[in-house]
């Protein structure tokens, strides 16, 4: 069974698609502590993961998702930078110049 | 020949599956059978996995390989939903391994009681996620609409353009957090029980503007919560709202997140 018979299998029961699936399978469940060989994910691993996940599942271009720039690893202060496009945005919409005063060089 | 190990999908009444159901259905390793064990009237669905492939070293590594991670996560999915169809199930995290047979019935044995628990509480039920996404481009021409309507047009000082723009922001965070919880409250009516998730990560959405992400149990197939989203598309059409349905899926949301070894 390819993967790609798997994704398009899921995409077809679940206009949701595969970033559905993944939120659920890889963070819902019951996780059983104690006498178990593996009990994984840990969150943070888990984060990780998915973004490896989403990299390469060449589907990121097809759900819109630009990795590189969401990426807060080789982006800086992703959070922020979304706080800041937000704010542009309303500020643009209210006809307002976006004041440039805590940018660094303006 | 490297030994096998029992990987655990899921819990189901004993009984209540018939084995034909799985006939067809691989695991996560294409090479064996689907099999129920059955222990203190439960039934595991397993899947033997090869312990060189799931060893805690081995796993790390095939982890690291997203290919690997993505087809097992929709196996594993794949397999529940199959089990889904016909009777309730109670869903594991992925890659639940057990050494052993009887290490699994001994967890099961153990569990007996919390297990028959959580089965009764999401009894005859599914899970349905409800999505919404909100325009912000629409959203916010309307709050500016009625922002410029409440000044006079000559504000140009610096004062008065912040105090807009903090209004600005001010409504929308409201408006969005008051509709966000006025859908979850009409969904929530329709369902057993309700949860209200954050949004996933950026890498897993593929719309922005989303402001419910929502988990509901509800009884067979759903209709009547079904019907509520159908009639909060139409309410809130103006505002650029939209409202996606994904499922039936096991019950995600409806477990414990743990459960002890005894």
């Amino acid at each position: 069974v390819s993967s790609r018979d798997l994704m398009a299998r899921g995409q077809a029961s679940h206009p949701g698609q595969l970033s559905d699936v993944l939120e659920r399978v890889l963070d819902k469940g019951i996780v059983v502590a104690g006498d178990i060989q593996i009990n994984l994910l840990d969150i943070e691993l888990l984060t990780v993961r998915v973004r490896l996940l989403i990299a390469s599942a060449d589907k990121a271009r097809e759900m819109g998702i630009d990795w590189w720039e969401s990426d807060p690893f080789l982006r800086g202060h992703r959070d922020r930078d979304g706080l800041d496009q937000r704010l542009r945005r309303l500020e643009e919409r209210a006809g307002l110049e976006p004041d440039d005063d805590d940018g660094p060089a303006g | 020949v490297s030994a096998l190990a029992p990987y655990l999908y899921g819990v189901v009444r004993a009984g209540s599956l018939p084995p034909a159901t799985l006939d067809g259905t691989r695991g996560v390793d294409p090479s064996h059978e689907l099999r129920l064990v059955e222990e203190a009237g439960l039934a595991a669905i397993v899947g033997d996995v090869s312990r060189d492939d799931f060893g805690e070293e081995a796993l790390r590594s095939r982890l690291a390989d997203p290919t690997w991670l993505e087809r097992t996560a929709l196996v594993h999915e794949e397999v529940l939903e199959r089990a889904l169809a016909a009777t309730t199930v109670v869903p594991f995290r992925i890659c639940t391994v057990y050494r052993t047979d009887d290490d699994l019935r001994a967890f099961m044995a153990g569990s007996a009681e919390q297990l028959a628990a959580v089965l009764r509480r999401v009894d005859g039920a599914v899970e349905l996620g409800v999505k919404a996404y909100l325009d912000d481009e629409r959203l916010c021409a309307m709050l500016v609409g009625a922002a410029a309507a409440a000044t006079d047009g000559s504000g140009r000082d610096y004062l008065l353009q912040r105090a807009r723009e903090r209004r600005l922001e001010h409504d929308r965070a409201r408006f969005v957090a008051d509709c966000a919880a006025a859908i979850h409250d009409r969904l929530s009516a329709e369902a057993a029980d309700a949860v209200r998730n954050p949004p996933p990560p950026h890498e897993l959405s593929h719309r922005d503007g989303m402001i419910l992400n929502g988990a509901y149990l509800v009884p067979g197939e759903g209709g009547a919560l079904r019907a509520a989203v159908t009639a909060l598309r139409r309410h809130y059409a103006h505002l650029g709202l939209d409202l996606e349905v994904t499922g039936p899926w096991p019950p995600f949301n409806f477990v414990p997140r743990e459960l002890s070894a005894p």
